[in-house]
């Protein structure tokens, strides 16, 4: 669409019009997010799979990859009437959607298999471990299919932030992040609150907003009404807790760190005003690992539509239709389809014999693929919430060799956990994949020794994984660079030939499974409305 | 979007300079070699995980060193490379000094049979573009 046409419409625009003119153009999905910018509430670029009205002539479709993108793609499918086939290399459905539990093996490129002991029940959600509430596709399916939530807890205040690199007192120290928060919130406030106090505002405020603002400052900082100083807050935990009778009574207040202290240390950097629109509270999980979700999807598939342990060898296409030779057990076999829609990820995709366009190709080498690391720990004491009443959540370190050591969302109380170690990236994600599983955990383990000091001894056994030495995935999501994403991803949107491909990597909510169910049907209803033509 | 701050840290970076400055200053004694510009040591720690101990890669996902022309050619791309990542391959700009990258990079080019001369630092820094990270600079990085 041109700009002259854009604002010809806002010119003479009433809602409606702009809505029906957005259905037109893209579909449901543009229709939807459209109603959401017009404050319909509509919290995510689709809200429903789309429906795939009518019965085309030819209906036959492979779907390589059954990961999240390829499992929404054939139930949606399917249920409008087409024959579907999956090709997944991998022996079970999920992608990267897996949860490792007793007896889960992995074995990494150039690395040993690893075979999961922990205990029955216990697990480590080693790739997607998180749900954000708006994201609805992702809500869609595990609310269809009656897979069970409960939270995840993404933000404690309760917990630690260990900051090594800085300076001062509060560097190499575990600190609450409540402390942190108010603290950083209040000293800033007092600061904002004399300036406008000695008039530095008032050529931007009036006298009643003024008063207002300032109301705010003492309320969002914690400050004293009398003068403006921030002395503390309940809010950032007590020396002694308030309790029962006259010992402890009222309890002894805590006195805040120094804001050179805070600033020293750099544990600023890890207090936020609004979260991320993809961090924010409500977070999910599903009940018993995030494989609950692809696994709820694949049993309302027909029995035998997925072809496991099947690999993609080469794939053609004409003018009439697709082949896709794969090879199960070394026996060959040629697959013949009306469209195809490939879900495999592109890091793995451009070392297949894909027979696409040059275009397609040049575009898909655009694409990076992120080096990702986590491991799991089994600790035999829930010693975070016994010793430090801290429930789920994160603590935030400042070696991007772990980055973030995240407490269980599931079991409180209970006699065990698995928590995780690390979730590195980029090169230190490259770095420490680059040591035996038992070093890995070796070092995750000393590392969370100077946080907690029962870690280490309460330390089991561990699972961990670097995805971007896993086959079929080799990293752990797609990296558009604003060049490549300007130039190389809206060429891979569009299908080459009858092949559409479909993902995470297709999508702006890359690395999450939202990204793919979304980027399923986008293209499934695409191809739908192209198959109906004929 | 979806970004989580850390922050990212290069002790090696210092510790480097202040190897280099101790041998500058004691001219007359052999300095003991820094066991973190070891060509072998930096390779195993941050190239060995996908492109191997013995530089041959694993075909299919991660490219094999040994005998590979790339590799031999003149160092310039392959100093890019490492520089800026490509595809599967993060960028090391941020992580690695300058002696570090030369140092990982004359290991390939010397080792498993290949033999192209080896990279020196100031070469890595003559091809490094705009301003290092400080070590202290945050770090945005996407999190899932």
């Amino acid at each position: 669409m041109g700009k002259t046409e854009m604002g010809m419409a806002t010119g003479s625009l009433t809602r409606r019009y702009f809505l029906e003119k957005l259905g037109r153009m893209g579909g449901t999905a543009m229709l939807l997010a459209g109603m959401d910018a017009l404050g319909f509430g509509i919290g995510s670029a689709l809200a429903a799979p789309p429906k795939l009205e009518g019965k085309p002539k030819k209906n036959k479709v492979v779907v390589l990859g059954a990961g999240n993108a390829g499992l929404a793609s054939a139930y949606e499918l399917t249920q409008a009437g087409y024959d579907v086939t999956v090709i997944e290399a991998r022996s079970f459905a999920g992608g990267r959607a897996q949860t490792a539990r007793k007896g889960f093996s992995l074995t990494e490129l150039g690395g040993t298999t690893q075979t999961c002991d922990f205990d029955e029940g216990l697990y480590i959600n080693h790739g997607p471990w998180r749900i954000p509430y708006h994201h609805h596709t992702t809500l869609h399916y595990t609310r269809k299919f009656g897979v069970p939530l409960e939270l995840f807890n993404n933000d404690n205040d309760a917990s630690f932030l260990y900051f090594e690199k800085g300076k001062g007192p509060l560097a190499g120290k575990p600190v609450r992040k409540r402390e942190a928060v108010a603290d950083m919130l209040g000293y800033s406030s007092e600061i904002l609150a004399k300036l406008s106090q000695q008039g530095a505002l008032d050529s931007r405020m009036g006298a009643e907003d003024k008063e207002k603002f300032l109301e705010f400052l003492v309320e969002f900082g914690a400050l004293s009404k009398k003068d403006l100083s921030y002395t503390g807050t309940p809010g950032r935990g007590f020396i002694v807790d308030p309790g029962a009778g006259t010992n402890p009574g009222p309890g002894t207040p805590s006195v805040p760190h120094k804001l050179d202290d805070l600033l020293d240390s750099g544990l600023w950097h890890m207090v936020h005003g609004i979260s991320e629109w993809d961090q924010q509270r409500t977070m999910f999980q599903p009940v018993q690992g995030m494989e609950q979700i692809p696994k709820a999807i694949a049993r309302h598939l027909p029995d035998g539509m997925i072809r496991f342990s099947t690999e993609v060898q080469r794939i053609r296409q004409s003018p009439k239709g697709v082949i896709v030779e794969v090879v199960r057990d070394g026996q060959p076999e040629t697959i013949k389809a009306d469209w195809c829609i490939c879900t495999i990820p592109l890091s793995v995709l451009k070392t297949i014999d894909h027979g696409l366009s040059p275009a397609f190709a040049a575009a898909m080498a655009k694409c990076a693929y992120a080096p990702v690391g986590k491991i799991g720990l089994q600790m035999k004491r829930r010693f975070w919430e016994e010793d430090h009443s801290i429930y789920g959540g994160h603590v935030f370190c400042d070696n991007p060799d772990i980055n973030n050591i995240a407490l269980p969302s599931t079991g409180w109380q209970g006699q065990k956990g698995v928590l995780l170690g690390y979730y590195n990236f980029g090169p230190n994600a490259a770095k420490v994949s680059g040591k035996s599983p038992a070093d890995r955990a070796a070092m995750a383990v000393d590392y969370g020794q100077k946080i907690f000091p029962a870690y280490k001894e309460s330390y089991e056994t561990s699972f961990s994984v670097a995805w971007h030495r896993v086959k079929y995935n080799l990293g752990g999501w797609g990296m558009w660079s604003d060049d490549a994403r300007a130039t190389a991803y809206p060429v891979l949107t569009e299908p080459d030939g009858r092949i559409y491909l479909a993902g995470e990597h297709m999508s702006y909510i890359g690395g999450w499974q939202a990204g793919a169910f979304e980027s399923a049907w986008q293209q499934v209803e695409r191809l739908h409305a192209r198959a109906m033509k004929g | 979007m979806r970004a989580l701050r850390f922050l990212t840290c290069l002790p090696l970076l210092t510790a480097a300079i202040a190897a280099v400055a101790q041998t500058t200053h004691a001219p007359t004694v052999a300095a003991a070699p820094d066991p973190a510009l070891d060509p072998t040591r930096v390779f195993s720690e941050n190239c060995a995980a996908c492109h191997q101990e013995d530089g041959k890669g694993i075909e299919g996902a991660f490219p094999a060193l040994a005998g590979d022309k790339f590799v031999l050619a003149g160092p310039e791309q392959v100093i890019h490379v490492v520089l800026e990542g490509r595809g599967g391959m993060p960028t090391f700009k941020a992580d690695l000094t300058d002696a570090q990258i030369a140092a990982a990079i004359t290991h390939i080019r010397t080792s498993w049979g290949n033999s192209a001369a080896p990279v020196a630092p100031e070469t890595v820094a003559a091809i490094r573009t705009g301003e290092a990270p400080k070590p202290d600079a945050t770090k945005i990085i996407s999190a899932h």
